[in-house]
């Protein structure tokens, strides 16, 4: 499984190139930090990733990737229910009983080091809990490709830092890992860097 | 998981009953009070026309009105009739100056000259008039110069442009054989020509002897139609099933479309729409219950504080009005959930 960007740049109609030449191969257990300065184009890569949106150069090759699953930049969920419930459901939607999602869910809040908040509810979580909450759930659903937008950026310092240790545990769980981030821990906490400066048009 | 899942909602306060059955209840309670109240308000009207004697005719023809035929009118479906004759003044020894006008009146009659009180039996309905004038009472008697006669019951003939004659009056009854000057009957629903039925009372020689023969309403003061069901029809309320259905249907949209970031998201995370939709209509179930039984609380209430005359009515009403609110609530969630889109949640997300 792996996701392969050959020559890929992109221009929305108008405008310059966002980033051109980008060749690189996505592999599994690893997590790739996507950085850039804002405007850099990289949710615009995401996207071109994701395969919902079409380059407008190069091309990209997707062997064995079935399903891709997106952490956004805000965390949301059910204010009333508990963190566990929240990890639990995709479990059981994958047809797991009840009492072994849980049991799931609790482990991979270990994973993410929010296993303390499992019953809390979602409302009562601090942003950096919620962030790793959102992180801990996108992996439940081991999907082939998990994409994560700036985890950070509405974080205070301490809650990110948190985040940012979280994101290794992304890693070794078979998954395909993109974070699109520009905060300096959380680049550090990633495996291998794609930096759009590199790649922005000169 | 369906069911864990949407129990869970209910019991954290996700699916926000409260909010949703208030909403839909307060609908379908209003809607369902605003038209069992003009149905009422018709049924109440009917029934004044009715008792008012506006729907009843007469025909006159003295001494030419078969009195069996009369009284072959009621076995009709719908109708009640009865034939009266005058007969000699009643003088009571109380009251020798008034001499008390009497008719007699075949049985039919009672049904439409209402009694106050009847206790039935043998002796004749006093109109309220004497019965106040001899101070008697149902039971008592009126003494007269040919011995006493029992009073079975009182009548009232209030002055709101029925015929006169009555106000001050004797009804005894009498079988139905024999002649009579006058023929009453009245259809329910209402009908305002009753010319075939009464005509056909007429012995033959009246039939020669037509300028004897009149035809007239008994109260013509409230018009000469009801017309019940184009009031029904008319009513300003007609649309309150309308109201209740595309009300509940917006409660039931908003109920789904205020949690579309979390259902788009759980679509993310690979629940099906189906899982989706069926965990938001058994929550729908749920609050949908607790409207109900707020808008039949509501509605039972302005049942019972109506005139009570056709409860039956004001139900039917009622329930087409909250299985509407019903019906509509549940399409509006199957839309709202129709319409959840995984796509959208980027949108949804920014928009939070």
């Amino acid at each position: 499984m792996r996701a392969v960007l050959r020559g890929v740049g992109h221009a929305y109609p108008g405008g310059n190139p966002l980033f051109t030449a980008l060749t690189v191969t996505l592999e599994p257990d690893r997590v790739y930090g996507l950085v850039g300065p804002s405007g850099s184009g990289k949710s615009t890569l995401l996207a071109i990733v994701a395969g919902w949106l079409r380059p407008t150069y190069g091309r990209v090759e997707r062997n064995g990737i079935e399903s891709v699953r997106w952490v956004l930049q805000n965390p949301h969920g059910v204010a009333r229910r508990s963190a566990i419930d929240h990890v639990a459901l995709p479990l059981m939607a994958r047809g797991l009983p009840r009492r072994r999602a849980q049991a799931a869910a609790a482990a991979l809040l270990v994973d993410f080091g929010i296993g303390s908040t499992a019953d809390r509810q979602f409302r009562d979580l601090s942003g950096g809990e919620a962030q790793r909450l959102m992180l801990a759930r996108a992996m439940a659903c081991e999907p082939s490709l998990c994409l994560v937008d700036e985890p950070t950026a509405q974080l205070d310092q301490h809650s990110a830092a948190a985040v940012s240790q979280s994101l290794a545990a992304l890693a070794s769980k078979g998954s395909i890992v993109v974070v699109a981030t520009h905060d300096p821990q959380a680049r550090a906490a990633c495996t291998d860097i794609i930096d759009l400066t590199d790649h922005a048009p000169t | 998981m369906i069911l864990s899942e949407a129990s869970r909602d209910v019991a954290t306060g996700t699916t926000r009953s409260t909010i949703w059955g208030g909403l839909a209840g307060v609908v379908m309670a209003a809607c369902s009070v605003f038209d069992i109240g003009a149905i009422d308000a018709l049924v109440v009207r009917a029934a004044e026309f009715v008792n008012a004697g506006a729907s009843t005719y007469v025909i006159e023809a003295p001494q030419l009105v078969d009195g069996k035929a009369c009284q072959a009118i009621a076995t009709l479906a719908g109708f009640q009739a009865g034939a009266m004759r005058e007969e000699p003044a009643t003088v009571a020894t109380l009251l020798p100056s008034a001499p008390i006008p009497t008719y007699a009146v075949t049985d039919g009659l009672f049904d439409l000259v209402p009694a106050i009180e009847d206790l039935g039996g043998t002796g004749v309905l006093a109109s309220a008039e004497v019965a106040d004038s001899l101070g008697i009472m149902p039971g008592g008697s009126i003494e007269t110069s040919s011995g006493p006669v029992r009073v079975r019951g009182v009548f009232s003939w209030p002055p709101d442009g029925r015929r006169r004659g009555l106000a001050f009056a004797l009804l005894a009854p009498e079988v139905s054989a024999g002649r009579f000057d006058e023929c009453w009957a009245r259809r329910t629903p209402p009908q305002a020509d009753m010319s075939g039925p009464l005509l056909a009372t007429l012995l033959p020689r009246a039939v020669e002897d037509s300028d004897s023969v009149s035809l007239l309403q008994l109260n013509p003061s409230l018009g000469e139609q009801l017309n019940g069901a184009r009031s029904f029809a008319g009513r300003p309320s007609r649309w309150a099933w309308c109201i209740s259905l595309g009300g509940c249907l917006m409660v039931g949209l908003a109920s789904v479309r205020a949690r579309r970031l979390e259902l788009a998201s759980a679509l993310h995370l690979g629940v099906s729409r189906g899982q989706l939709i069926g965990m938001m209509v058994l929550e729908w179930a749920w609050w949908t219950l607790i409207a109900l039984i707020a808008a039949a609380i509501a509605s039972a209430w302005a049942v019972v504080a109506g005139s009570g005359a056709a409860p039956r009515a004001l139900a039917d009403a009622a329930a087409l009005v909250l299985g509407q609110g019903t019906a509509g609530s549940l399409i509006g969630v199957a839309l709202g959930g129709a319409s959840i889109r995984e796509r959208a949640l980027f949108r949804y997300s920014k928009s939070r």
